[in-house]
């Protein structure tokens, strides 16, 4: 296993040395570059015999302390499942580097591509080798995020820019849905392991948390697998260079939605709601898939809607959970990597020398490029179902599979055929006739085809002939233990290409010659495209864009709201968050009870009052500055008054030295400034009325909630008993200034000393201008 | 009381560094020189500034490596110093190295700065001394007047820090918009603290906690003014964290001002005024009688938070702007650690390790942002970092770091941290503000990546200017360390969480 980390690491490290690679072995850097998957490819083979032993399952720690406070370890786990989907990571990996090499022949960015390809490659074995819930997640993320950088890769055309950000947001919102779930299932069963989770499926299928974690989960899978509702980025992502789409969106990335769901069906599956849901969403996925391919003349938007379809298929197998449809889905899984990746390639061989993707133009190319339409051929016979090929094997199995479930056999086998027609005709529109059909004008092909164009399909279609020929090949060893490893429980699998005549051969004869029909009716279909834009309120593309607006106006109204600049609104805002907060803390407290309240004001105290309050309207309305501030020294002195009347009259001095001093300072100031103009509206004004009327009916509420206060001991009572003791004096407020609190003093002092030399410097200032 | 001063090396230090930062430049120029009345301008200016930067960061790092290594020996046992008002020693040895480091990195990156910018560099550099100190005694402090009086240490300088690049009139407003709403603030706080004063008699912070262990339910008034007390202690430190809706001064004054200023405030105040809410609260949160009110006043405000700076991120064209606003929302997260706590010191680990990362995360994007700031333009708009990458490769490979970690995606350290405050939401129960939250932190991808996009993907409507090269060294430093730690620590995060772990200790 330590060698599979080794794996997984040299793809990543790999990627820093890929510019002084390419400069050294400059045109054959990509085949160079392959060696590496291609060994890693090797070696992971050696891995088929021994998880075809059911209980030998890898599972490697390599930190066993990475998170040590929260669990989380960053493990490995090989088992048959994982194995198919590294074989197919690292050997479809390996023709795409080499594919890409030719196709993108002298682009600028060739090494940028190579990383951005190796960074992915690397992140995909780690989502389908990681053995822990958080790692795993890590990965996934790291998918989605190298699939941006791939998809926009033609970073100077503003449609890939999009398609790359919708594709990185829809995938990113899914990864996040999945770390939620993730850790709901790490606090119900205690472990992020899945060697530990394995076992205890139970737990988390009886706990309260099943349904969220589920939702959470197929959130994530049904988005990186383009899931309805969800599969409209992955039509974007066709943006991409060919062999990206390819290689993410056909044979790898978007299939780790389905990893995922068959990972977690020991956990979550058989239930009620897995059913349902799983099944219901695969095969709407299914059908919106096929139905959409069928008007299209671009050979990519071809293949991605198939593929979407074919994703819907996967998930509606996995939904079912029998094993008959598990095995069907692990068959399925590889057959569809294998022809729908080769066809990609053929499209993009296709696009590269021709220079049009456009099925109603491309024709007899057999002559041009002969190797290419020898791997076209042989994906679009496997891609039908044509025997021998593996698609026939694989074909046969889904409907084996659709008739022998419980819930509506009929309506989900019709579906499936329905879907299965519809590759029919794709296959016969992609794979053959551009090669086959004869045109008026045959587009012009600049050149020999390179090669490095024809090897990759021509090596995937030819596997999926001799698989074909030699099913238990595969069967015996890896789809008997990745069903195993789905199923929780052991199964042997043997595959057979003939099985005589049976209704599911006669369904397959059925839907090959439904499906030949309708390739005939292509130009019907095509002209009635309109007819299927009843489907395209179904394609969320628009409610996404329009979601992204909707919150952009809200980030806008927010700023006009929060963030306007002007430091009143600021002010306005943390007063009356500050009042509201006092006022649930007094409500919730003590509620609003002063039944304990005596109202027993004395005479003065209400001249006083009614001085005070006049004083203050008075400040409010007056135009002249200078009564203004002497309306507010009449209030300061008010308060003055009361402290006296309240026994506390060296209060009551300090309290009448500074109004005085302030009312002296205004005047200053205020002698040079011009009478009051009213600037603001009776709007305005009635605003700040409701908001200074708030706080001071708070601030009133508050004392009178807590007049009856018992407070702690006043300090008093310390320098009364330590004054003589301590300081030898006996004027208590001379020892507290010059002896307790002598810091106190000498800070005072320095501070009005450093202010005095502060005006007195601006004041020289002032002078040295007026004498310039 | 036994004082031993190797518990106050580090301030000690700083303040030595202070007194020479002082009396070099003032050997060079009169401190009086405006009483006199010659006006005569120094003749070179320059290598005045050249001077103080080399003092001031030179003298950092000696302060750093004596911390560093005499204060080693104090990180067993902490004490209590000056009657109870500072706690050294111990975890908080983790804390002033980290708050230490931050200030090291900052006179990295404005090395550069103040001399492209003629910033006079000695009363920068000493501003940032005192407001260091500040952080450093506040994070130690033990004592609501130390608390009051390190805060105010902290920020004053700050407020002319951000008013020093003086010729501006945006500058000018920022900073006077700062400086009236930090008074509001305070003046909040001294109120909380003199609630909390008068019910207890005592201004010691674990005496105050006992004290609220004792609070009868009963008594509903001494409840009040206790609750009441802690409110307004907690809206003066909301408004030092910007939390939303006491943020406003943030997106201004980070714009306002220098950029390895707004980064010193972004980190190295906010860590610190972190530490003292969590002091403060991650002690009251213990008590029935109030940790309902507060858990849910902190997951109200901290979703607050992150709703709206993560929303209005977005719509924001100049990145310190951006980067203010993703602060805010930052903060949000730290803040949303708080809501299940209830005396929880995994919760406390958590938002410290955040805390310390994000220092680095932060530190690169401006880092960043002062690379590309020449002589006569600031690097700060969208547009200005449009297509970047193909000049300058490496910048724009440490600002996608960066972006990365404060998007919270893996390998970062900004995941980590991100993935521990969700685990404390998850087993506090906090199951839909776990939700919002993580919703919001999606929406915050979009303007994270929007950066890289824009560096990389875009092609610049005009050519890349060239940048002045001198003196880039320093930057580079900042932007290595901090790229190295994000990594790192983002795939090894183990000694950042025993650091953050021995911290957290300490506020217990």
């Amino acid at each position: 296993m330590i060698v599979v980390t080794g794996a997984i690491l040299s793809l990543f490290i790999i990627t820093i040395f890929i510019p002084v690679i390419s400069r050294i072995f400059k045109e054959n850097a990509g085949k160079f570059l392959a060696i590496l998957p291609l060994s890693i490819f090797a070696y992971l083979t050696s891995y088929i015999p021994k998880v075809c032993i059911a209980s030998q399952v890898q599972t490697y720690h390599i930190l066993n302390s990475w998170f040590p406070a929260l669990g989380i370890n960053f493990s490995l786990y090989l088992d048959g499942l994982s194995l198919i989907f590294s074989l197919l990571i690292t050997g479809i990996g390996t023709l795409i580097v080499i594919y890409g090499s030719g196709y993108l022949h002298g682009h600028q960015y060739l090494t940028r591509f190579y990383i951005y390809l190796f960074l992915f490659m690397a992140s995909m074995l780690g989502v389908v080798l990681a053995g822990n819930l958080i790692t795993i997640f890590i990965f996934w993320e790291l998918t989605s995020f190298t699939s941006y950088l791939l998809i926009g890769f033609k970073n100077e055309s503003e449609e890939s820019r999009w398609a790359a950000l919708q594709a990185l947001l829809v995938t990113g919102l899914g990864g996040l849905a999945l770390l939620a779930g993730f850790v709901l299932i790490g606090t119900v069963s205690g472990t992020f392991e899945i060697t530990e989770l394995l076992n205890n499926g139970d737990v988390i299928r009886s706990s309260g948390f099943y349904l969220p974690i589920l939702l959470l989960i197929l959130g994530g899978a049904f988005t990186k697998s383009a899931q309805l509702p969800f599969h409209f980025w992955l039509v974007g992502a066709m943006q991409a260079p060919t062999p990206v789409s390819a290689y993410l969106h056909s044979a790898t990335m978007v299939k780790a939605g389905v990893y995922l769901l068959a990972r977690m069906h020991p956990l979550l599956g058989n239930t009620g709601e897995w059913h349902y849901i799983v099944t219901f969403v695969g095969v709407a996925t299914m059908l919106i898939g096929a139905l959409q391919a069928l008007p299209q003349v671009d050979l990519k938007k071809l293949l991605a809607y198939t593929t979407i379809s074919a994703l819907g298929t996967l998930t509606m197998l996995l939904g079912f959970g029998t094993t008959m449809a598990i095995k069907a889905a692990m068959v399925y899984l590889i057959v569809h990597s294998l022809y729908k990746g080769a066809l990609f390639m053929v499209a993009g061989a296709v696009d590269h020398e021709t220079g049009t993707r456009d099925v109603q133009i491309l024709g007899g190319l057999v002559k041009a490029m002969p190797m290419t339409a020898i791997a076209a051929g042989l994906a679009a016979l496997s891609m039908s179902g044509f025997p021998p090929l593996l698609g026939f094997i694989s074909k046969e199995l889904l409907y084996e599979a659709n008739l022998y479930i419980e819930t509506a056999p009929l309506l989900i086998t019709i579906a499936g055929i329905a879907a299965n027609v519809a590759n029919v005709t794709v296959a016969a529109m992609v794979g053959i006739c551009p090669f086959i059909c004869s045109k008026d004008q045959i587009p012009a092909t600049t050149h020999k085809t390179p090669a490095t164009l024809w090897t990759g399909p021509l090596v995937l279609a030819f596997s999926g002939l001799i698989l074909g020929l030699f099913p238990d090949f595969i069967a015996f060893p890896l789809i008997s233990s990745s069903v195993t490893a789905i199923q929780a429980e052991q199964h042997i699998v043997h595959l057979k290409l003939w099985h005589g005549v049976n209704v599911v051969f006669l369904l397959s004869v059925l839907t090959l010659i439904l499906g030949i029909a309708l390739y005939f009716a292509r130009t019907f279909l095509r002209r009635n495209r309109e007819r299927f834009r009843f489907l395209s309120p179904i394609t969320p593309t628009a409610l996404f864009k329009k979601g992204l607006d909707a919150l952009l106006s809200f980030a806008n109204l927010q700023t006009r709201l929060l963030q306007n600049g002007y430091l009143r609104y600021y002010l306005i805002t943390i007063i009356l968050s500050v009042t509201t907060l006092i006022l649930i803390q007094i409500l919730r407290l003590c509620g609003l009870d002063f039944s304990e309240f005596r109202f027993d004001v004395t005479f003065y105290e209400l001249i006083l009052v009614l001085l005070m309050v006049g004083a203050t309207f008075l400040a409010l309305s007056t135009r002249s500055r200078i009564t203004a501030v002497i309306a507010l020294g009449v209030v300061g002195y008010g308060v003055a008054t009361i402290f006296i009347l309240f026994g506390a009259p060296d209060l009551a001095i300090t309290q009448f030295l500074i109004e005085t001093l302030t009312v002296i300072l205004f005047l200053l100031v205020v002698y040079h400034l011009p009478s009051f103009t009213k600037i603001s509206s009776r709007m305005t004004r009635f605003r700040d009325f409701i908001v200074s009327a708030s706080v001071g009916v708070v601030m009133t509420i508050l004392v009178l909630s807590t007049h009856y206060l018992q407070l702690a001991d006043s300090v008093s009572n310390y320098f009364n008993e330590n004054c003589l003791k301590m300081a030898h004096g006996r004027n208590i407020v001379n020892v507290i200034l010059v002896d307790f609190r002598a810091f106190d003093t000498m800070g005072e002092i320095t501070v009005l000393s450093i202010a005095a030399i502060g005006v007195f410097a601006i004041l020289k200032i002032r002078t040295k201008q007026k004498d310039n | 009381m036994n004082f031993d001063p190797i518990f106050l090396i580090g301030e000690f230090s700083l303040v030595a560094l202070i007194v020479i930062l002082t009396l070099v430049d003032a050997m060079r120029k009169p401190v009086f020189a405006l009483l006199g009345s010659s006006a005569e301008i120094t003749p070179d200016i320059e290598s005045r500034n050249r001077q103080a930067t080399w003092i001031a960061g030179i003298g950092l790092v000696i302060v750093a490596a004596v911390y560093f290594i005499f204060g080693k020996a104090t990180s067993g046992e902490s004490v209590s110093l000056l009657h109870d008002s500072l706690r050294a020693g111990g975890g908080v040895y983790i804390g002033k190295l980290a708050i230490i480091g931050a200030g090291i990195l900052t006179i990295l990156l404005s090395a550069r700065y103040t001399m492209a910018q003629s910033i006079p560099a000695a009363d920068y550099y000493l501003l940032l001394c005192f407001s260091l100190l500040g952080a450093l005694t506040l994070i130690a402090a033990e004592n609501f007047l130390m608390i009051f009086l390190s805060l105010e240490m902290m920020s004053i300088p700050i407020y002319a820090l951000v008013g020093l690049k003086r010729y501006n009139s945006r500058v000018g407003e920022s900073a006077i918009k700062y400086l009236l709403l930090g008074g509001l603030s305070s003046a909040f706080l001294l109120l909380g603290i003199s609630f909390i004063y008068g019910m207890t008699g005592t201004l010691v912070v674990n005496d105050v906690l006992t004290h609220l262990s004792q609070v009868s339910q009963t008594v509903s008034s001494e409840m009040l003014l206790m609750g009441l007390g802690l409110v307004f202690i907690f809206v003066g430190l909301a408004f030092k964290v910007s939390l939303v809706p006491f943020h406003a001064w943030t997106p201004d004054v980070y714009e306002g001002a220098a950029t390895p200023v707004t980064s010193f405030m972004s980190v190295a105040v906010k860590l610190a005024a972190f530490a003292v809410i969590l002091k403060i609260f991650a002690g009251s949160l213990l008590f029935p009688a109030f940790d309902p009110l507060f858990s849910r006043l902190f997951a109200f405000f901290a979703l607050l938070t992150i709703i709206y700076g993560n929303s209005v991120a977005i719509v924001q064209k100049n990145v310190k702007r951006m980067l203010a606003y993703s602060s805010i929302a930052h903060a949000g997260y730290m803040a949303l650690a708080l809501a299940p706590m209830g005396h929880n010191i995994e919760a406390v680990q958590a938002v410290l390790f955040y805390g310390i990362g994000y220092i680095a995360m932060n530190m690169l994007a401006f880092g960043v942002l002062v690379y590309l700031t020449y002589r006569d333009k600031y690097c700060e708009t969208l547009e200005d970092l449009t297509g970047i990458a193909r000049k300058y490769p490496g910048a724009a490979a440490v600002m996608s770091v960066a972006m990365f970690s404060l998007g919270g995606l893996p390998p970062a350290v900004g995941f980590v941290g991100k993935v521990q405050i969700f685990l404390q939401l998850i087993n506090g129960k906090f199951y839909a503000t776990a939700v919002i939250a993580l919703l919001f932190s999606m929406v915050a991808l979009y303007f994270y990546i929007n950066v890289i996009v824009v560096m990389y993907m875009k092609e610049p409507e005009a050519e890349v200017a060239n940048i002045d090269k001198k003196s880039m060294l320093p930057v580079w430093l900042t932007l290595g360390f901090s790229t190295l730690f994000i990594l790192i620590l983002g795939i090894l995060p183990s000694p950042l969480m025993e650091w953050s772990l021995e911290w957290a200790k300490m506020l217990f």
